[in-house]
């Protein structure tokens, strides 16, 4: 498919090349604080899974340059983001190139905020998605269990946590899981996200942990919780927790499961704003880009 | 047996058997549970566990693999980017390289060498070195000792076979890896050829006879005797040779004398040895036939003569039929009628009568397969890739059905031959591994049932193609079907194929060799499996999108479930109670391959029905389903289990609605104008029969007229449903499209041309996100009005059902439709839900969380629904905690599936905080609180029970065991009740008691208001889509979620917004403005909040806050 198709076919891919976001997920995100006003009155952020960096740029944009250009930038909001990859830098970001679940990376995110802790924790990370949606579930249900155990140490009590989920067949023990944390669990959709994606956002307001709860343990507190299935397998407790559904973002702007005309005939298509920085492949790519296509054995 | 832990919930990520080569040893069951490994003893009875650390980060264990050693089983375990190897509890090599997840790692047959992938387009070999490891050393890091480049997207599995390395990626490719250093690497094994199914020899053969004579066609008779026809209008005879003796041998069989070519020849089996050349000189179709053990017999023994003037190109005679089927180079199917007797007669130079002329029944493409089969069906396909399967039937035994779709799909082109549906088209079936297909047998398969082979070509290469199985068996590089060739096969492995080439004929064989694999993967001796077998097949492979169900007649029992994929096949399958699923079967693939998104069924008589399937980019096809074998009647009670058996699902391609011009691609629209109608990734279709009639009309008309289109959704729609009212003419259709919204259309009067209706009503926002699924039932009805319960399924977790009035006024075409009341039921799934389905009183569901729910639907009994006023007091509730929840194992079903009504009980969901919940512990809170609650069992939707525990041993202060109650009641508001005690099962006791009390206290208060569900109080629901004006114009803006009542209050919104100050009037003017009914705002003058609100009787209230000093 070429790059004009898909700008055709995929309006927030457009629009966020023609905003200049590195991925379309920044609307998610924008809508989201639509909805939630999570980005209000907000010290210190956390991007968690950064990259390739579209949520830290809607961070940097939001939080960072209003106070930038307000000239107060001793004020501005403190934004560190964290992943594995490197990232190409945004400004007013703070990038720590880390493992989420290491108490060690944890530490480092408060020392960033000088001792202070975070009012918000986002997390857009989702795992190379196989089409497998049970095992994409589970390696996205890990990524949450980890993003939490960081979300534990660094997120002061009463802040919000934002994470992708999908919802798919276990999505009713995530939520219960998240519910011990967060009084106030509510799954966001928002409009650019499509509707054919099992992808959906757990927003998590009032971080309340339990009295005498470790951080450490998080782990084994959300295996021991776990009331889906006993281990005999005999007996399975169906969990209903209601957790309200929000669909967010403008509901009469762009659908982002319709095709959209380019503006005009003469419509240029953008290069990606940012491409990847370290994918996993690069060495093979550079092989193949050595030997020109021809296969190659080292 | 089982293996389970007591104190582990979690999910087993990965698992390995070690099966030790001697009997001393033990078996080892190796599983991965989180970053742990735990090897049970599976071969003493006690079934002993131990359990390792594998990766001290978190890491999951993704997977084992393990090989035998002299230290025991020695396994390779990957998880995330690590990769080790481990000998239980110690690990002795890091494989340390990969930059990305590791998918697979894999042992050599020797145990030495592993290989790994992994996301980052590479396999790894890693060598173990020599010296014995030290369990108790360090952990070693080993480098990879090659690193495979190539694939180009991650690799999935990697596997060691002989001396290869074969990989597997997302690229779609396998790679077999025997570089010169991996040849080194695995020397001490003796190399297992890949492919080893068979032998192919090669040889060639010249032509003999006069300088420029050449081979016109050969035809094989057995594996060894080749027959050739040359262009100078000689046959001869050769004896191939075998693979290990002799010359081959030639003889002159006949000469026609007229050095005509032989353009055809082919051996039939008929009275004897006889040989029959068929030689067609532009519009004839002669036969000689030639006996080669007593020269030539005779020449001439009938004429069939194409009316078209078209070149023959194949042919096949069914003598019992005395039917002659033939193809011609441009695409036509043509029949005759072959009198037997012409055989006795020769010389008699008859001429066949026509009785079947298909046009263009192939495109124009030339045929290169006819074929009859010996029960009668015949069987043709072109250069285009398709099999089309016809049934001869004589006119006389039509069916009644067949009559009704022959009206419909009009073949009417020969008016000057009578029997023009003689030939009826059953089936086409489309093959994609062959674009010519030359042959079609059932051969003989590996496991002693029939395998359907074909033999054909694509590109330069001739092919044999299993259908059974769906694979490739043998290709052959010859140059493709425009050289003479001809193939002899015997068995799905046993093939001879001859070709023509530089003067040359090759040979090429395959036979079926006797299985000899060892070693490596390879088969025990003995049981070595022949030939193909598939392991896995009808198996969309990609998401199933839709689901239909069709009952057999009068309840008989096989249920036919018709699924359609993202892959673009439909399948089905059978049920039967006793067997279970079964019968799989390919009923037909989607127009260039679209995802198949819809299917609608409709009954045209008994035991057929017409089914539609819609698909991506506007695809829309027609079959028909008919129900074939002995219906049973009352005598035949006895053997009604066998004939039930006997029942079938037959199928048949109807028609394709033509592709748009300009292809299947979405068409662009011009510049300026947004795309309305030009989204054609999404498709729902819903179809029906008229009233009285068995026409199907609408949108599966002859030639797929579009005879409407429904023009209100802005965004693409993404369901129908559709309620057919009885005794009247009214067909409506319900549309929901992705941004929430719900039309309602008439579809029922117009018939002819197309126009562009407009909505009978529409529902905005009816929904927060895309309407998934829609169902529609009509609950009853009269002449002039009836009520129609519509039930939608949403992505934002919801179901919402509502109940429509129709009416007819003074004869008006139009039937009014207004909204008597809705119902949201906000989270009816955990995820979003893919299926709805009612049937007026029930209601079932299924979502993404993979659970069944079924619901009822709490119609309060209406009156005379023809009276206006009255109607009014028509209600509707649901209820949920009736809803009775089944885990749907499998991948995400999506369907309109039929559901069995399950009453059940209330569920009682105990949870635990920092307090085990034992078995015997949520037992008691069942029994105990069971009691309490199953007298109030009909208004209570869901119980939870929350058990917690703090001081104690835990942590610091006396032990106090909490047991907290929460019930949560249709509408009367939550019940809750706590008691601390030291006991756990004293406060369970004594909050049951407080619980117990409580609820008698709801329920005399409930009564009292006249709002009490269960027994006791007014039956059918409370009326909770309050009485609503009859315009349907003022609906419209106010159906949307303001009117879905909780059935229990919460917050489902927190808004933050700024408090501008301004003055009352200005408050009043924004009021009116958004039209909420309360407004909150900032009085200019005093600086304090105000709260404007609207009054129930007339104009607006404002509260002041005072505060306390």
């Amino acid at each position: 498919m070429g790059k004009a198709s898909k700008d055709k076919r995929d309006i927030y891919y457009r629009k966020a090349k023609e905003e200049g976001w590195r991925a379309r997920s920044a609307f998610k995100l924008l809508q989201i604080d639509e909805a939630f006003s999570i980005l209000d009155g907000v010290r210190h952020v956390v991007d968690l899974c950064a990259a390739p960096g579209s949520w830290s740029q809607v961070l940097s944009r939001r939080l960072y340059l209003p106070a930038l250009q307000a000239g107060r930038p001793e004020d501005a909001p403190k934004i560190v983001a964290v992943d594995l990859q490197p990232m190409a830098p945004i400004e007013g970001v703070t990038q720590i190139q880390g493992d989420i679940t290491s108490a060690l990376t944890a530490n480092q995110v408060i020392s960033h905020f000088h001792g202070e802790k975070a009012d918000l924790v986002v997390s857009d990370g989702a795992p190379d998605v196989t089409g497998l949606h049970d095992m994409d579930e589970f390696v996205q249900a890990q990524l949450i269990l980890a993003a939490l155990t960081i979300v534990a140490h660094v997120l002061r009590p009463g802040g919000s946590f934002v994470a992708k989920v999908f919802r798919g067949k276990e999505a009713a023990l995530l939520y219960s899981q998240l519910k011990i944390l967060f009084p106030d669990v509510t799954i966001a959709k928002p409009k650019s996200s499509r509707n054919s994606s099992i992808e959906a956002f757990v927003v998590c307001r009032n971080y309340t942990p339990p009295p005498n709860f470790r951080p450490e343990a998080l782990q084994g507190l959300l295996d021991r919780t776990t009331t889906a299935q006993d281990a005999r397998g005999e007996q399975t407790i169906e969990e209903r927790l209601l957790v309200p559904f929000l669909a967010c973002g403008d509901l009469s702007g762009y659908d982002a499961d319709q095709s959209y005309d380019l503006p005009d005939e003469n419509y240029q298509s953008l290069d990606p704003v940012q491409p990847p920085t370290a994918p996993a492949y690069r060495n093979a790519l550079a092989f193949k880009k050595q030997s020109q296509g021809k296969l190659q054995l080292v | 047996m089982r293996l389970c832990h007591g104190d582990f919930t979690g999910d087993v990520t990965a698992l390995w058997c070690y099966y030790p080569s001697t009997k001393d040893e033990n078996i080892y069951i190796f599983a991965g549970f989180g970053s742990q490994i735990y090897a049970y003893n599976i071969s003493d009875g006690n079934k002993t566990h131990s359990r390792a650390i594998v990766f001290e980060d978190g890491a999951r264990v993704h997977g084992i693999h393990g090989t035998g050693g002299p230290w025991g089983p020695l396994l390779a375990v990957h998880g995330g980017r690590n990769a080790k190897v481990f000998l239980f509890r110690s690990t002795l090599y890091r494989l340390k390289g990969h930059d990305g997840s590791v998918h697979r790692v894999s042992w050599a047959p020797h145990g030495r060498i592993l290989a790994s992938a992994s996301d980052d387009r590479t396999v790894r070999v890693w060598a173990l070195p020599d010296e014995a490891p030290n369990a108790n050393d360090k952990p070693v890091t080993l480098v990879a000792m090659r690193i495979l480049y190539g694939h180009e997207a991650r690799v999935w599995d990697v596997r060691f076979w002989g001396g290869l390395v074969i990989s597997a990626s997302e690229d779609c490719t396998c790679r077999i890896w025997k570089g010169p250093q991996m040849e080194m690497l695995t020397l001490q094994h003796t190399t297992a050829p890949l492919a080893s199914a068979g032998q192919l020899t090669t040889g060639q053969q010249k032509p003999r006879g006069s300088k420029g004579d050449w081979v016109r066609s050969m035809a094989l008779d057995s594996h060894d005797v080749l027959y050739v026809g040359t262009n100078a209008g000689r046959l001869q005879r050769v004896h191939l040779p075998h693979a290990d003796r002799g010359e081959e041998h030639w003889e002159d069989l006949w000469d026609n004398g007229r050095a005509e070519p032989l353009v055809c020849v082919a051996v039939t089996r008929h009275a004897g040895p006889d040989t029959s050349v068929q030689e067609d000189g532009g519009v004839l179709a002669s036969q000689t036939l030639v006996d080669p053990s007593e020269g030539v017999e005779d020449a001439w023994l009938a004429e069939a003569s194409s009316p078209l003037g078209v070149r023959i190109l194949r042919l096949d005679v069914d003598m019992d039929q005395q039917l002659l089927v033939c193809g011609d180079r441009t695409g036509n199917v043509l029949a005759f009628h072959f009198d037997a007797a012409c055989l006795h007669s020769p010389g008699s130079h008859a001429k066949m009568p026509l009785i079947v002329v298909l046009k263009h029944a192939h495109q124009s493409l030339p045929v290169s397969l006819v074929s009859i089969s010996p029960e009668g069906s015949v069987a043709t396909a072109s250069h285009e890739g398709n099999i089309q399967h016809y049934i001869f039937t004589p006119p006389a035994s039509t069916s009644s059905t067949d009559r009704t779709l022959r009206s419909i799909f009009d073949r009417n082109e020969f008016p000057g031959i009578s029997e023009v549906d003689a030939l009826l088209l059953v089936n086409v079936e489309r093959v994609s591994a062959l674009t010519v297909i030359d042959s079609e047998d059932e051969l003989p398969g590996p496991s002693g049932r029939e395998d359907r082979v074909l033999s054909g070509f694509q590109a330069d290469d001739w092919i044999l193609y299993s259908m059974t199985h769906r694979c490739e068996l043998a290709r052959v590089r010859c140059g493709g079907w425009r050289r003479q060739y001809a193939c002899h096969i015997t068995s799905p492995t046993t093939f001879t194929f001859v070709y023509y080439r530089d003067r040359k004929i090759h040979v090429q064989r395959r036979r079926q060799p006797p299985a000899k694999l060892n070693g490596a993967g390879g088969y025990r001796d003995g049981a070595s499996p022949s030939g193909v077998s598939s392991l896995h097949m009808l198996h969309h492979g990609r998401e199933i999108q839709c689901v239909a169900l069709i009952p057999a007649p009068e309840g008989q029992m096989p249920v036919a479930v018709i699924t359609g994929g993202e892959d673009g096949t439909i399948q089905r399958l059978l049920y039967t109670s006793t067997q279970g699923l079964h019968a799989s079967a390919e009923i037909g693939e989607h127009a260039a391959g679209t995802a198949v998104k819809s299917i609608s069924v409709v009954p045209i008589g008994p035991g057929a029905c017409v089914m539609i399937s819609g698909g991506a980019k506007e695809v829309l096809m027609a079959w028909q389903l008919s129900w074939r074998g002995r219906a049973a009647s009352s005598a035949q009670d006895t053997h009604s289990q066998a004939n039930g058996q006997a029942l079938a699902l037959e199928h048949r391609w109807l028609s394709t609605r033509p592709p748009p011009k300009g292809g299947l691609r979405p068409r662009s629209n011009a510049p300026g104008c947004n795309s309305k109608g030009s989204e054609h990734r999404y498709m729902a279709v819903v179809g029906f029969a008229k009233e009285g009639s068995a026409d199907v009309i609408s949108i599966i008309a002859a030639s797929w007229e579009q005879v409407s289109s429904l023009c209100y959704h802005a965004a693409p729609v993404l369901s129908l449903a559709h309620a057919s009212i009885p005794s009247t003419s009214c067909q409506l259709v319900f549309s929901g499209a992705t941004d929430g919204a719900v039309a309602v259309w008439n579809c029922g009067n117009n018939v002819s041309g197309v126009d562009e209706q407009q909505p009978v009503l529409t529902i905005p926002g009816l929904h927060q996100s895309g309407v998934n699924a829609m169902s529609a039932e009509c609950l009853e009805s009269s002449e002039e009005a009836c009520r129609v319960l519509l039930a939608t399924g949403g992505d934002d977790q919801a179901l919402c059902l509502a109940i429509f009035r129709v009416t007819w006024l003074c004869a008006a075409s139009i039937p009014a439709v207004v909204v008597l009341a809705s119902v949201t039921v906000p989270n009816a799934h955990s995820s979003a839900l893919r299926g709805v389905w009612t049937d007026g009183h029930l209601v079932a569901s299924v979502g993404l969380d993979q659970r069944l729910r079924t619901w009822t639907a709490l119609l309060k009994a209406a009156h005379d629904c023809s009276s206006d006023a009255a109607e009014s007091a028509s209600s509707l509730g649901v209820t949920a905690p009736s809803c009775s929840s089944a885990r749907l194992h499998g991948s995400a079903v999506e369907t309109h599936a039929v559901a069995s009504a399950q009453p059940s009980t209330v569920k009682i969901i105990t949870q635990g905080r920092h307090v085990e919940v034992t078995p015997a512990l949520k037992s008691y809170v069942e029994e105990k609180l069971g009691k309490v609650v199953v007298k109030y069992e009909a208004a209570i939707k869901e119980v939870d029970v929350r058990l917690s525990a703090s001081g104690g041993d835990a942590s610091k202060g006396p032990k106090k065991q909490k047991t907290e109650i929460t019930i949560y009641t249709i509408r009367n508001g939550v019940v809750r009740a706590e008691d601390v005690e030291e006991s756990m099962y004293a406060s369970i006791d004594l909050v049951c008691d407080k619980v117990a009390r409580k609820l008698r206290k709801m329920k005399e208060k409930a009564i009292a208001r006249g709002k009490w569900a269960g027994p006791g109080g007014p039956r059918g629901g409370e009326t909770i889509g309050q009485s609503l004006p009859s315009e349907a114009e003022d609906l419209v803006d106010k159906l949307p979620t303001d009117q879905e009542a909780a059935a229990f209050p919460e917050v489902v919104r927190t808004k933050t917004f700024v408090l501008e100050p301004m003055s009352l009037e200005d408050a009043l003017e924004q009021v009116e403005q958004v039209g909420h009914p309360f407004f909150v705002f900032r009085d200019r003058s005093s600086k304090q909040v105000r709260v404007l609100y609207k009054r129930k009787t007339r104009g607006y209230g404002v509260i002041v806050p005072q505060l306390d000093d």
